[in-house]
């Protein structure tokens, strides 16, 4: 299963988790929008017109520090206009921290607030598509 | 680092982005749950020079997430991604830039005017601006020099 597809599906299980359960698994939900941007973004360097990155490639690079690497590798690969720069960082910066949040502190997240987030991956994975479309395969 | 560290340095930060973008407002709160700053800027997105000034706000971020990672305040725009309360901090030299502007339309029109039309139009200004002035002048004493 390509990670397109699968970060298609790891969207619309943490959606159904949240509007099922609402409060119950908000915050579980939170760590599959975060990480439904993360497979696409895996995608996109997988799949490169150029410089393209395999899946395994990307797990031996990335190392420790694989999210961080994959943050750098798509800014260099997507060439963003700062506009569009400014927005994937500090969305993405922000989804992150409340996966961080979810999954590693003892708080919870509300459906509202999980909501939030919802949207922020939606829009993220909106503007990879855009940016990406030309870029590749 | 201290959130009262943290909050100089962002001050700080911005502020200096106003020395070259002075009609920019920035506010930011301390969001206690996330423990974390949220800072979100008020602004036009059709201004002529947007994408430079994102360039600059990113570099802004940039720092400040290499010198505190996980504590780095978080940024959005026009409150896009987050909400402040209404108590929330500004950074703005919004007040102070409407007096430049308005300083200098009054040096501009007084080298049209008489004195008594200058003496007229000093009236106009709400008294607050009057006492705030830039450089430590009063806006009369700008009128005369002008």
């Amino acid at each position: 299963m390509e990670l397109n597809a699968k970060s298609d599906t790891t969207l619309v299980a943490a959606n159904q988790l949240l509007t099922s359960y609402k409060d119950a698994y908000a915050t579980q939900s939170v760590h599959g929008f975060y990480y439904s941007v993360l497979q696409f973004m895996k995608y996109i360097l997988a799949n490169a017109k150029t410089n393209q990155i395999s899946y395994e490639q990307q797990i031996t690079d990335g190392g420790d520090n694989s999210h961080k690497y994959l943050y750098d590798k798509i800014l260099l690969m997507l060439d963003f206009t700062p506009a569009d720069q400014r927005h994937f960082t500090e969305d993405f910066r922000n989804l992150k921290r409340a996966r961080v949040e979810a999954d590693y502190s003892t708080g919870t997240f509300t459906m509202e607030q999980a909501l939030d987030y919802r949207l922020l991956a939606d829009g993220l994975r909106a503007l990879l598509k855009r940016v990406s479309n030309d870029k590749i395969n | 680092m201290t959130k009262i560290e943290i909050e100089n340095d962002l001050r700080q930060q911005l502020e200096m982005l106003l020395v070259k973008y002075p009609d920019a407002t920035f506010r930011y709160a301390y969001d206690d749950k996330r423990k974390v700053y949220l800072v979100s800027d008020v602004v036009d997105v059709n201004r002529d020079d947007y994408e430079q000034y994102c360039g600059d706000v990113l570099r802004v971020e940039d720092e400040l997430n290499d010198r505190y990672g996980f504590d780095a305040p978080l940024f959005t725009s026009n409150e896009r991604s987050f909400s402040l309360p209404m108590d929330a901090s500004e950074v703005s030299l919004q007040i102070n830039y409407m007096v430049e502007q308005l300083l200098k339309s009054i040096k501009i029109f007084n080298k049209h005017t008489t004195v008594d039309d200058t003496y007229s139009l000093t009236y106009q200004v709400p008294q607050t601006y009057m006492t705030s002035g830039i450089d430590g002048c009063s806006m009369g004493e700008y009128a005369e020099a002008a």
